[in-house]
């Protein structure tokens, strides 16, 4: 079965990059640019893994991981926060909000498809 | 000795002629007063040593002519006629006289009676000479006290216009300044303090500083500093403090123990200043370069993820010619972002947040790509650059970012000092229970001298004006930075010119030993 991983990421540069990285490793990608869409379609794919920005317009990534973890339909769907800004203490930040994983951007697209398969293998 | 002594004969017809012949006789300048009424003026003369008085002559003026001998230090002789009896003795005595002489006296009697009264005056001047001494010592001391007095007033007045100008610019001064003394009570507070602690001095200063716990947030810090402060020499850090309008305020403590003037010591000493401004700048300029760094980081992700895909075929077959330039793009993009991850790092370099995000690190990724912004570099002055791993498999829990900064801090510094034509080997032994990373280069080596010194923060060997070698001068003491935070220490081994060796050591993550995290890495195949 194709695992699908859903991107919510309002720069539409990470989202076409990325989906060319992880459907060339063959996962089925689909996206949203802000976090309302995104948890909206979260719901109705319940992917295998969400790949989360933070800073977005509207809603920003940690309350749109707080929205996903809070509804049962998605709470247990891995979570990676995906940033191109140094948080301080991200990774003890997103852990406490129930994340997954905390990546930073630019990646190396083995990176990426090693994350991507690390917690998707897990969750299998 | 012998001076004429001048005397007064008050007494008449015989008696007079009698005394004058005697007292002529045994050397006396004699004048004798035709009355008593007369004798004033002879006084008024001043030279007059003696009056003899004859005690019929004198009568009743007998005692103010006493007075007058008194006053005017003249002696007096008293004069009888016929014999002298005891009475007369008796008086001469009351009156202080030399002596008495009578109708049976002689010239002899006389001389006798005017040695008595030289000796008496020489007495006298003798302990005139001893109370002047007296006086004029007595009046040195006056003198002396008074000056002293003065020079102690003067003191005073100076320590006092001393401590007014102190008081004044410790009232006056932009920071908070509090004293507690050596037994724990507040002895000091000035305005800026009590606006800062929100606690009135009259209401502190006398009481101990342990008392006042559990009032303000800063006073909690000043009490907890305090105790602190016995094992160290000083204690600074910054605190946050809401102030009356709950708006956040920084301020930085200062706090150290003080000696008096004779070296003793006296108390401890803080110094509360509002850093507020210079936080928020750094703040505003530290999300500044953050909104940058996010800026040219979102399109570079896509440049060097299409440019790595492009040239490993994912998109197509591609000639030799064109996947050497989409690896070239790679190469150039991973350049850039480096540089980008250094100018983050610039703004971070005040907050000494390196090494604080950690997370468990598998080694193999970690080193995968660390040379990649080196490689253009090397290959110009065909620096050969490798990179050697004896340790597959294993983790690390570390702060990812900043490692990886800390490493390639030490990587671009071997490849500038590298010779031309030389060598840059990056190595990761295993060394015990830890890891152990090696960059060595083969270049101009690091003079002994300047061993610890070349990181600090800006410090340069070469003349900033004159080197032939970039940078900031920011590198080594960043990864100095990182590598503390992480609990180990960078080494040095180097001779001039004969290259350098820059390692630190890194335990080895065992998972059964870490509660922290709860998930471990599973490694799985690469795709692509």
């Amino acid at each position: 079965m194709q695992r699908t991983v859903l991107i919510i990421e309002d720069e539409k540069l990470i989202i076409v990059s990325t989906q060319m990285v992880l459907e060339a490793a063959g996962f089925r990608v689909e996206s949203a640019t802000n976090g309302e869409d995104g948890i909206t379609q979260a719901r109705a794919l319940t992917p295998d893994l969400i790949l989360l920005d933070v800073m977005m317009p509207g809603i920003d990534g940690w309350e749109t991981l707080t929205r996903l973890k809070r509804d049962s339909g998605t709470s247990g769907v891995p979570v990676v926060i995906f940033t191109a800004r140094e948080h301080s203490r991200g990774h003890q930040k997103s852990a406490e909000m129930g994340a997954a994983d905390y990546f930073r951007k630019p990646f190396e697209p083995d990176e990426l498809i090693e994350l991507v398969e690390k917690h998707i293998g897990q969750q299998a | 000795m012998t001076t004429t002594t001048n005397i007064l004969i008050l007494a008449t017809g015989a008696n007079a002629v009698r005394l004058q012949s005697w007292f002529a006789e045994a050397g006396a300048k004699t004048v004798v007063a035709a009355s008593i009424d007369t004798v004033a003026d002879q006084f008024a003369n001043g030279d007059l040593q003696a009056v003899v008085a004859d005690l019929t002559f004198v009568g009743d003026a007998l005692q103010s002519l006493h007075e007058q001998c008194q006053a005017g230090d003249v002696g007096m002789v008293i004069a009888v006629d016929g014999v002298p009896q005891s009475a007369h003795y008796d008086r001469g005595m009351a009156l202080s006289a030399v002596g008495v002489i009578g109708a049976t006296g002689s010239a002899s009697e006389a001389a006798k009676l005017l040695e008595r009264l030289r000796s008496r005056v020489a007495a006298r001047s003798r302990a005139r000479g001893e109370s002047e001494r007296w006086r004029v010592q007595s009046e040195e001391l006056g003198r002396r006290c008074k000056q002293q007095a003065e020079k102690f007033q003067e003191t005073q007045e100076t320590f006092n216009l001393d401590l007014s100008r102190m008081m004044t610019i410790i009232t006056n001064i932009m920071d908070g300044i509090v004293f507690v003394d050596r037994g724990g009570n507040v002895t000091l507070m000035n305005p800026v303090a009590e606006g800062l602690l929100g606690l009135k001095s009259f209401v502190a200063i006398g009481k101990p500083i342990s008392m006042m716990q559990g009032q303000h947030e800063l006073l909690d810090a000043l009490v907890e500093d305090h105790a602190r402060i016995e094992d160290q020499k000083e204690v600074i850090r910054t605190v946050e403090v809401h102030d009356s309008e709950q708006d956040l305020l920084y301020i930085k403590c200062m706090t150290s123990c003080v000696h008096d003037y004779r070296g003793r010591p006296a108390g401890t000493l803080t110094v509360l200043r509002d850093i507020t401004a210079d936080f928020k700048t750094d703040q505003l300029k530290n999300q500044y370069l953050s909104i940058v760094a996010h800026e040219l980081r979102t399109p570079l992700t896509g440049i060097k993820t299409f440019a790595t895909m492009m040239a490993k075929g994912t998109l197509g077959e591609l000639n030799d010619r064109q996947e050497h330039v989409c690896e070239s793009i790679r190469e150039q993009s991973v350049r850039l972002e480096h540089q980008i991850d250094k100018l983050i790092n610039l703004g971070n370099l005040e907050s000494e947040d390196y090494g604080q995000d950690r997370e468990v690190v598998a080694l193999d990724g970690f080193l995968a790509g660390m040379l990649l912004p080196f490689e253009q570099p090397a290959r110009d002055r065909r620096v050969a650059l490798s990179l050697t791993s004896e340790a597959e498999g294993v983790q690390l829990f570390a702060d990812r970012g900043d490692l990886r900064r800390a490493c390639q801090a030490l990587i671009e510094n071997a490849v500038k000092f590298a010779r031309d034509d030389g060598r840059v080997r990056v190595a990761v032994v295993a060394e015990g229970e830890g890891l152990r990373f090696c960059v060595s280069d083969d270049g101009i080596g690091v003079d002994p001298r300047y061993q610890r010194r070349i990181f600090e923060k800006f410090f340069q060997v070469e003349d900033p004006l004159t080197r032939h070698h970039g940078g900031a001068g920011l590198g080594l003491f960043v990864a100095r930075g990182v590598i503390e935070a992480h609990g180990s220490r960078i080494e040095v081994s180097s001779q001039l010119g004969q290259g350098a060796d820059f390692s630190f050591m890194l335990p080895i993550y065992q998972p059964e030993h870490a509660g922290l995290v709860t998930e471990t890495a599973i490694d799985l195949p690469r795709h692509l």
